[in-house]
Formats: structure tokens, sequence, C-alpha cells
């Protein structure tokens, strides 16, 4: 059977909804018998009540006769005549609430019987009272049947002892009743709870799994896997919604590959197309390159002659200057002889004062050695007043001793002898800083020795060069002399040069004139194969987007 | 060569300058410079006299041989002299090292080390410690003197001895635990000292 996902829905609130109905009837039911219960509890209330109330009125009607005739006064007979009125009504009452017994009116008609048969001999017994007096009326009441009453009072208690049981029977089914309403109540709603949570359980779990494995698929076939398909569960509307989704996917499936196929058929042609369009772009730039690389060969080449004419003016424009400088080099070489003279003056000089700082240096080197001699000798004085020190410190120490033996006549001399001793040692600490700071002079002054020798001999190196520097200021005057001559000879030869470069000029204007007219058509060219190559980019990009 | 311009030849005379009156301040002093070292020291010497406690009870002469520190009462020390030459005697063993003249007469000197079982190599002794009650009866070499003081007997320990040292008579104990202190008086009776006629 198809048991779709609505039935099944409906299948777990019928069996929710059918439990619950099933309790609210029995707890209907057993409400239902616990009021006819209460009801009939009372009615045997009512009954019992009313043959209570009876037997007071014969009782009642036994209590006025014998008070009339034991009196004989009329007012007692208000009781009997009370209970007459009222016994006829109360018999009736009972048999009508009997009335659905058949029993208790077989005892009713028993008790009617012996309540006519007690009247009526209470009437007799009055009437005789009334009419004959007192020992009449008793010989009467010992003569009659005293049992009468004994059997009216054990109908009536019958009649109460069948209303009981009845009353007690009908309380004990209230509360079987009762309790089973209870257990209705209170395991019918846990087993009604329990299979509404297994029902929903159960519907919950039909629904989510083929759900989850629907939602799986969408996630998967929306991450590309078209090959999967879902798993089918059952035969309802998810079971529907998988197959009509595993359909789409194939059909999807089968696009694709479509599209896929045209794909790659649009890509053949796009790399034909593409390939030719790179070949006219090549083509086309291999021209452009061309055309650039000529016009800038015609550029360089109009640039050289431009260049070409410009030296041309400026190597004649130099050769006039070079005629002129020419001159004024001789005149500067004459002057320069002079300058070379006074020159080597100068460095004689030079060397003569370098002689001089020598000689001083090496008296400076002298006054440091002498020095640092002084040093030794100051030394030899601290070991001196070292060696004093120590001797004043053991006389300190003697005379500490003496001043001890002497015990207090030596007091004031212990004290001099400490300070003496003092005096020593602090000497002695004075000579050994003197020893150190001998030691840093003398230091000091090997460093400075050593530094006056390095000097000194950069001075003879100076010296050394000072005096080739002269040597090379001589050789120099000679040279600018011959210089003065050879700028003699340049300035007459430079006027020939002049005549020959103005004609070289006028022949490089023609060539220039020439090169300018190619550049131009160079260029034309250059142009139109640039617009060939946008051309090409153009396709290219169109076919690459 | 060094440009000569390199050099501050003003702040270098001047330094020579200074320094050489400093030099001069200090050896040969002006009138006022005088004036103030003869006013500090008679400031100096106008103050009462303070005798340190530590004077007054002068007792113990402190000495060291070998890097080994001693004291003895100073009431037993006569004098401390650079140690002068002596002659060994063949006859006489350790502890003496031979005789000296001293002020004309010969006087004994020992070796304190090889006295307390010592071995006697380190040092070198450079002074002469003479010991005597009333006259300069024993001569012993140290290596230095170092000072007099008060030593308090309560805190020489003689449990701190070493095992060889316990129950020599001469050895009092240890103080602070590295100087060992002698008795005079024992150390002038010690028998080992004492040279008899044949010797």
């Amino acid at each position: 059977m198809r048991l779709t996902i609505g039935k099944r829905i409906s299948l777990g609130y019928g069996v929710t909804i059918t439990l619950f109905l099933l309790i609210a009837y029995s707890s209907f039911i057993t409400t239902k018998q616990l009021v006819e219960t209460g009801w009939w509890r009372d009615h045997t209330y009512q009954v019992i009540s009313a043959l209570e109330s009876l037997k007071s009125s014969v009782v009642d009607a036994e209590t006025g006769e014998r008070g009339y005739l034991l009196t004989g006064e009329e007012s007692r007979l208000d009781p009997y005549r009370t209970a007459l009125s009222r016994i006829g009504a109360q018999q009736a009452a009972v048999r009508t609430l009997t009335s659905d017994n058949p029993r208790q009116q077989a005892r009713l008609d028993n008790l009617d019987r012996l309540i006519a048969t007690r009247l009526s001999f209470l009437a007799d017994a009055v009437q005789t009272r009334k009419e004959r007096g007192f020992d009449a009326a008793r010989l009467m009441v010992i003569q009659g049947n005293a049992r009468v009453m004994e059997d009216l009072r054990r109908a009536i208690d019958e009649l109460e002892a069948e209303e009981n049981s009845l009353l007690t029977g009908r309380v004990r089914r209230a509360e079987e009743s009762v309790s089973v309403a209870y257990n209705a109540i209170f395991f019918g709603s846990g087993l009604a709870l329990l299979l509404s949570l297994a029902s929903a359980y159960l519907v919950t779990r039909s629904i989510t799994r083929p759900l989850a494995l629907v939602v799986e698929g969408a996630e998967r076939v929306g991450a590309g896997d078209l090959a999967h398909r879902i798993r089918l569960i059952g035969e309802d509307e998810l079971a529907d919604l998988s197959v009509a989704f595993n359909t789409m996917v194939e059909r999807r499936r089968e696009s694709e590959q479509k599209l896929a196929a045209q794909s790659a058929e649009r890509a053949q042609i796009l790399a034909a197309v593409r390939e030719t369009v790179h070949k006219l772009g090549s083509a086309s730039q291999e021209l452009v390159a061309g055309a650039a690389q000529q016009a800038s060969g015609m550029q360089e080449q109009s640039a050289a002659v431009a260049e070409t004419v410009t030296v041309v003016d400026e190597v004649a424009h130099t050769a006039a200057q070079a005629a002129e400088r020419a001159k004024s080099v001789a005149a500067s070489a004459r002057r320069s002889e002079d300058v070379g003279r006074g020159g080597r003056k100068a460095v004689d000089e030079v060397v003569a004062i370098m002689a001089m700082a020598k000689s001083q240096t090496d008296n400076v080197a002298q006054k440091i050695a002498s020095l640092a001699e002084q040093t030794q000798t100051i030394g030899e004085i601290v070991a001196l007043i070292t060696d004093i020190a120590d001797q004043t410190n053991l006389l300190a120490l003697n005379a500490a001793i003496e001043a001890s033996r002497a015990g207090e006549h030596g007091r004031g001399f212990s004290v001099v002898a400490t300070e003496v001793k003092a005096l020593a040692e602090e000497s002695k600490r004075a000579t050994q800083r003197v020893r150190q700071i001998l030691g840093t002079i003398q230091s000091m002054a090997n460093t400075a020795v050593l530094s006056t020798e390095e000097g000194t001999r950069g001075m003879a190196t100076a010296t050394k060069a000072t005096v080739a520097a002269g040597e090379a200021i001589q050789a120099l005057g000679a040279v600018i002399a011959e210089v003065a001559d050879a700028s003699a000879q340049i300035a007459a030869s430079a006027g020939q040069q002049a005549t020959g470069l103005t004609q070289i000029h006028q022949a490089m204007r023609d060539i220039s004139q020439v090169s300018s007219q190619n550049l131009v058509a160079t260029q034309q060219a250059q142009r139109a194969a640039t617009d060939l190559t946008e051309l090409g980019n153009k396709l290219q990009a169109l076919l690459s987007a | 060569m060094a440009d000569v311009g390199d050099v501050d030849w003003d702040s270098l005379h001047e330094r020579i300058a200074l320094a050489k009156a400093a030099t001069l301040a200090l050896l040969e002093p002006d009138a006022d410079a005088e004036r103030r070292i003869l006013d500090e020291r008679a400031r100096r010497l106008a103050r009462p006299l303070e005798l340190p406690t530590q004077l007054l009870q002068l007792e113990y002469v402190l000495f060291s041989v070998a890097g080994e520190h001693y004291a003895i009462e100073a009431k037993y020390v006569t004098r401390i002299t650079p140690l002068p030459a002596f002659e060994p005697i063949p006859w006489l063993p350790l502890p003496f090292l031979g005789v000296i003249n001293h002020h004309g007469q010969p006087l004994p000197l020992i070796e304190l080390r090889a006295l307390l079982g010592a071995p006697t190599t380190g040092d070198p002794l450079n002074f002469l410690l003479v010991l005597g009650a009333s006259k300069d009866e024993l001569g012993v070499a140290i290596s230095t003197a170092e000072a007099i003081t008060l030593l308090p007997l309560a805190d020489v320990d003689a449990s701190c001895l070493p095992e060889s040292l316990r129950g020599v008579p001469f050895v009092r104990g240890l103080y602070q635990g590295v100087r060992l202190v002698l008795a005079g008086s024992a150390l002038l009776e010690e028998q080992r000292l004492t040279l008899t006629e044949a010797q």
C-alpha cells in the first residue's frame, strides 16, 4: 500500500487521538457510574429514612394508645391520632421508593398487613377503654397478640437490612469503577504518551531520512557531481521528488555533455582563427618593426649627417681657434719657463725647511729620551723612599712593642709609634702610586719617541719627493719650450685646414636634405603598418574574450 | 707627514705649564701654602689626645711565616729586625736554623714551622722576631711582621686545633680559625729549645 507523508502524519495523530478518546470514554463511563452510585446511595438513605419514620409513627400510635388506656384522658390520644394520619402516606412513600425491588415489595406487603393488624388492635383497645373502662381494656391488652409488634419491627429491620446490603454492593462497585478509572487514566496516559512519541519518531524519521538524501544529492549535484543519484526509500512524495531530481540531473548531465561537445568544436574554430590572427599580428609587427628600424636608421642617418655638419662647423671653428691658441700657447710656454724657474727656487726652499724640521724632530726625540732617563732617576728615588718606609714601618713596630712592654708609661709613645707606622704605610702606598705613574710616563715617552721616529722618516720621504718635484719642474720647462715651437707650426697649418673643411661642410648639407626626404616616406609606411597591427590586436582581444 | 695644523699646540703648552706649576706648588710651596700647612698641623696638635682602646691594651704581635698567620704576646717580644746572616751549626737539628750574632751575644735561631711539625717550604724568611722575658733569649725567623693588636682570649678557640697541635704547651688555640696563637712563656720554656752543655 502506498503510504504517503500525509497518511503517515494522519496515522500518527489518529493513534494518539484514538488513545485519548478511549481514555476520555473510560473516564466518562466511570464518572457516570459514580453519579449513579451516588444517586442510589441517596435513594437507599431515603428508603431507610422512610422506614424509620414509619416505625416511629407506629411506635407513636402505640405510645398514645397506652397513655389513653392508662389515664383515660382524651389528650393522650394526640400522638395516636397524629401517627394514624401519617402512617398511610409513609407506607405509600416506602412502596414507591422500593418499587424497583420485588423482594422489598413482598416485604412491604407483609409489613402493611402487620401494620393494619396492629392499628386495628389499637383502635379496638381505645374503643374498649372509652366504652367499657380501664379493666376491660386492660384485659383486652393482656389477652391480645403481643408478637405482632415484634414481627412488625422485624419486618422493618429486614427492609433496612436489604437496603444496607444494596448500599454496600453499590459502594463497592463505585470504588471498583474509580480504581478502573484511575488505572485507565494513569496507564492509558502513559501508554498514549509513549505511543505518541514512537509515532512522532517514526513519522519524523520516515520523512527526514529521504529528505537528508535529497539534500545531500542536491549539494553534490550543486558541487558538480552530475553522476550522483539519490537512493530511493519508500513510495511517498519524497521518493517521487528523488525520482524527479534524478531525472533532472540526468537531463542536466546530457545537456552538459552536449554543451561540452559544442564548446570543444567552437574552441577548435576559435583556435584556428586565433592562430591566423596571431600570424597576421606577427607579420604586421614585423612590418612595423622593419619600418620603425628603417625610420630609425633614416633618423640616425639624418642625425649623423646633421651631427657631421655640426662637427665640421665646430672643427672649422676649432681649427681657427687652434691657430689662435697655438699662438697663445707659444706665449704661455715662454711664461711657463719663468714660472718653472720660480717653482725650482720654491722647491729648494722647501727642502731646506724640511731639513731644519728633521733636525728639530731629532732634537725632540733626544729630549724625550732624556726625559725617560730622568724618570729612571725618579724611580731610584722612589725605591729609596720605599726602603725608608719599610724601615720606618719596622721601627714603628718595634717602638710599639717597646711601648707595650713599658705598660702604662708607654701609652703616649705607642700613639706616636702607631702614627709613624701609618705614615710609613701611607708613604709606601704613595711610592707605589708614583711607581705606576713613572711606568705610564716611560710608556708614553717610548710612544712619543716612536712617533717622532716615524715623523722623521716621513719628512725624509717628503724631502725626497720635493727634490724629485724640483727636478720634474726643470724637465717641464724644457718640454714647454718644445711645445712653444710646435704651437707656432700648428698655427701655420690651421689656415689650410679651414679651407678643406668648408668644402666638406657643403657636401654634407646636400646629403642631409636627401635623408630628410627618405625619412618622411619611411614614417608614412610605419604608420600604415602600425594601423594593421592595431587591427590584429583588436581581433585577437575579441577572440580571447 | 701630518699637517702641522692638526696639532693644538696652544693647548699642549697650556697643559705643560699647568703641570709644571702644580708640581712646583707641591714641592716648593709659597708662603701662603706653607702657612696653611702649618696651621693645619697646629690644629691637629691642639686636639686632645685620643688614645684608641686597641692601643691601650697592646698585647699580641701578629706575624706570618710562609703564608701561615701567628700571634704571640707582645711582652715576650723584644725586637723585630731584618733577618741577619746566620751560620748553620751541623750538630743542631731542626727546629734550630743556627746561631746569630745579636748585639755581640749569640742568639739561637729557630724555624717555627719545624717546631710545630709542619713542612718548611714556602715564602722566604725575611725578618727576625727576638723573644725573651727580661733579656733576648730566642730568635724566630719570620716572613712578615704585620701589627700589634689586642686579641680577646675569649675568641681564641683551642677545640678547633688540628690533632697534631693539641696538647702542645706553647699553642693556645686558633683565633678566628686562621691565626695560631702562641703562649710566649711556654715557648721560651719549651724543652726542645733548651741547649744542653753538650750541644
